[in-house]
């Protein structure tokens, strides 16, 4: 695709889960060529929920999102299948690998040996401890990144009931961070390369220090002020949080003093807006158990979507508890031609996320489906490239 | 003998207009890459994260906010008053001689400024300019505000998680801001990429709703394929058991546990000294598991009760098992593995000290890519970059300074010798 950033960069993808498919979609519909070099199981992301079962044959939607853009090319054992990842490895510019380190060297991709024979290579790997340090060869998997990284204890945040839990956010949240530092890493080093002349380089991404790099202001509460953060502390600021309308769940929060004193006056100037105990933000945080019903009660007479309207129209920054339906049928979001329809040959046109930014220059590729297991097995690798 | 390294982003600047966290988490992965970040700021509208607390100490001060801090590392502090024409012009001068303007005001905000991408194009026609707004820049909701939080329910990440039985949830953290974030590094990096070998800039319009929707692909396609929204399930996976985070011995202390693999299965069942359950064939196949999901996760929660955290996930990693102790913001300060990887950042700060802050999470064999150092003091670099960069003298800075184009007339010298 020419036009395309990334046109003519070749990226071999041999990753396992999410973050090394995610790291590869994004380069992917930027122009990048991407070849998924999968074990004779597949990867195990054509095994993860939920699945799509149309005439017989099954597959994961998630995977069918990821791998848009990419072609499939199954490793075999034999000494024909390694000249094949020879000759792949040869002409990539970029591999880029995910899963635990144990699992990445045990499957034949160590860094070191891999530079040894294609200097010119980028290894990317994206591991959930890093590449280097003592547990190294620990094993996680998505919620294991998100306790190590110090996401997980402070979720969902000011909980009311002690009893429960910290709390995982649904999906594989640490894994797609994985996987977008795993694209910001990839392209830096081409950067590098180009200014050393050629010369790849191993570039370590470790899951639990991107979610570290990610806490907020929850880390310094340590740092600087000797706080020990937990799933029950309070929030930063308030009000903050979710009330039920006269339709459902609504999510609100007045971030500044000016946006409080615009819900004030949408509320009617209630007195209770004046207590001492709500007087600035951190002050409404600290008692935000007892703002948000007062809040509540005096918007619950408004539907989600009113209330919507309304407070934004006053600049206050709050939006309904979104379900997915809400979310394919956003008006916004079709006017702004977010959602893509994508073609499959035994699937069906079905609706899948589109671009996460617009570039004005150099759009989005379109999506074509993701590939079937090896379904680009016996190409060439100049075909597989895409160098006609 | 010192090799010099590659620094990626060796000459690029960045004029960052960004604010509060989804921009300057952006900026300052493009900092650690080595672009110069000159962050301007408001005296009139100080950053959010320079009011909010965490302070060093306790101590209030714009300069001791360890949020601001965090993720101003390694950037310049310039301060502008945008509203005062003079102010403006100055911004114009440093869009000038930069490669890449971002903000994530919301959409219009720069237009109104006169900074919007059409202006800025003026300026500087290769310009590559980012805007990280809520919802974007079209569409009939584009001037609605949004911060991170908002996003959470927004994307429907609120709606999908949570305790079973109980309503949605919010995650802990600001999510859409990181993650808007870390996709406009990407965006802007591609950019760079393709202006280098065109010549062409453009404008990026990062709407940080969008940015996050694909993030719960595995909710919106379960719609898409099944008519179906997964219900809220706490800890557990779609698809494999045991999966949670599990009570131990001690005061509100945790482990969480995951198996995704028959290996990880019958590892974690022979660690917890369970032979009965490694012979039942019921249980060896991922749908076997699951199918019994309540039954062993009781039978994991009997187990860890009676043991530290720090002994389970010791045991367990020994054994192959996916296991970790949700570190809370010491243990994470305090982590063997972050420490010894060098996660970690101290800086002399002339206002905190050395505090101990966050670093780049990637390592480069071979180039130089790292936290470049401590966040500027407000408004520290103003005179230096208008000298340095603008190739402005004392006594036109001092103009400037007279007629309000840094806030109060007067701040500049007031605050900062050579000012």
């Amino acid at each position: 695709m020419a036009g395309l950033p990334f046109s003519g960069v070749r990226i071999l993808d041999a990753g396992e889960l999410v973050a090394a498919a995610y790291a590869t979609r994004l380069l992917a519909h930027l122009g990048a060529s991407v070849v998924k070099l999968e074990d004779p199981g597949g990867d195990p992301l054509r095994e993860r929920p939920p699945f799509v079962e149309r005439d017989g044959y099954r597959a994961s939607a998630l995977q069918l999102f990821l791998d848009q853009c990419k072609r499939s090319v199954v490793r075999e054992a034999d000494a024909g299948g390694e000249s094949t990842l020879g000759s792949l490895l040869r002409d990539a510019d970029v591999l880029i690998i995910s899963g635990d380190r144990r699992r990445i060297l045990q499957r034949g991709f160590d860094p070191d040996q891999l530079l040894a024979s294609y200097p010119s290579l980028i290894v990317v790997t994206i591991t959930p401890f890093g590449w280097t340090g003592p547990r190294a060869d620990w094993s996680a998997t998505e919620l294991i990144m998100s306790a190590a990284g110090g996401w997980l204890g402070i979720s969902p945040g000011a909980l009311d009931d002690p009893e429960l839990p910290p709390l995982k956010a649904f999906g594989q949240q640490c894994e797609f961070q994985g996987g977008v530092h795993g694209a910001i890493a990839a392209v830096a080093a081409l950067f590098a390369r180009e200014q050393r002349g050629g010369e790849g380089e191993h570039v370590d991404v470790s899951v639990q220090a991107c979610i570290a790099s990610n806490l907020e202001m929850n880390f310094m509460h340590w740092t600087y002020a000797g706080r020990e953060t937990s799933r029950l502390g309070t929030r930063a600021i308030g009000p903050w949080g979710i009330i039920e309308l006269a339709d459902g769940p609504f999510f609100l929060t007045c971030i500044e003093e000016d946006q409080w004193q615009r819900l004030v006056q949408f509320l009617g100037n209630p007195d209770w807006a004046d207590w001492e105990m709500f007087g600035d933000r951190l002050l409404r945080a600290e008692n935000n158990d007892a703002l948000m019903p007062l809040i509540q009660a005096g918007l619950n007479h408004l539907t989600c979507q009113d209330a919507f309207e309304q407070l934004q129209s006053q600049r206050i920054a709050c939006s309904p508890v979104n379900t997915m339906e809400m979310l394919l049928t956003s008006d916004h979001l079709q006017e702004r031609d977010f959602f893509v329809a994508v073609e499959d040959e035994i699937f069906g046109a079905a609706t899948f996320p589109g671009a996460p930014f617009k570039m004005s220059k150099t759009p989005w590729k379109q999506s074509t489906r993701a590939p079937r297991l090896g379904e680009h097995s016996s190409w060439s690798t100049s075909a597989l490239w895409g160098i006609d | 003998m010192s090799v010099s390294k590659e620094v990626p982003l060796a000459g690029v600047r960045v004029a960052d207009f960004t604010w509060v966290w989804a921009g300057p988490s952006a900026t300052l992965q493009l900092a650690h890459l080595g672009a110069e970040v000159i962050k301007i700021e408001s005296l009139e509208r100080v950053d959010t994260t320079r009011r909010l607390p965490p302070y060093a100490d306790n101590t209030i001060g714009h300069n001791r906010a360890g949020y601001f801090n965090q993720y101003s590392q390694g950037k310049k502090s310039v301060v502008l008053n945008l509203k005062n024409a003079k102010g403006l012009e100055v911004a114009r001068e440093i869009v000038r001689s930069s490669d890449v303007v971002a903000d994530n005001f919301a959409a219009q905000v720069m237009d109104r400024l006169g900074l919007g991408y059409e202006d800025l194009k003026k300026v500087r026609p290769d310009i590559i300019a980012i805007s990280m707004s809520g919802y974007g820049q079209t569409g009939p909701k584009r001037n609605y505000i949004a911060y991170g939080p908002v996003q959470v329910p927004m994307i429907g990440l609120a709606s999908l998680s949570g305790y079973p039985g109980r309503g949605p949830s919010e995650v802990g953290l600001s999510y859409g801001d990181p993650n808007a974030g870390m996709h406009a590094a990407f965006a802007v990096l591609a950019a760079l990429w393709h202006r280098r070998r065109t010549g062409e800039g453009q404008f990026i319009d990062l709407s940080q709703w969008e940015a996050a929707i694909g993030l719960v692909a595995e909710g919106l396609l379960d719609w898409v394929f099944n008519k179906s929204q997964p219900d809220r399930m706490g800890n557990r996976d779609l698809a494999e058991a045991p999966q949670g985070v599990f009570r131990c011995l001690g005061d509100d202390r945790w482990v969480a546990i995951a198996c995704w693999s028959d290996a990880h299965w019958e590892a974690l069942a022979r660690a917890m000294g369970r032979e009965d359950l490694v012979g039942r064939v019921d249980l060896r196949t991922r749908e076997g598991r699951k199918a019994h999901e309540l039954e062993l996760e009781q039978a994991v929660a009997d187990w860890t009760a009676a043991r530290t955290p720090e002994d389970v996930v010791a045991t367990l990693q020994a054994a192959g098992v996916p296991a970790y102790n949700p570190l809370s913001n010491r243990g994470v300060a305090e982590d063997p593995q972050l420490n010894a990887r060098g996660a970690f950042t101290e800086f002399d700060h002339p206002e905190v000290g050395r505090r101990r802050h966050v670093g780049a999470p990637w390592t480069f064999r071979k180039s130089d890519v790292r936290a470049r150092g401590r966040a500027p003091l407000l408004g520290e670099h103003t005179a230096e970059v208008l000298m340095s960069v603008l190739g402005y003298d004392a006594s036109r800075i001092r103009e400037l300074d007279e007629a309000g184009a840094f806030g109060p007339p007067g701040w500049l010298s007031r605050h900062w010798q050579g000012g």
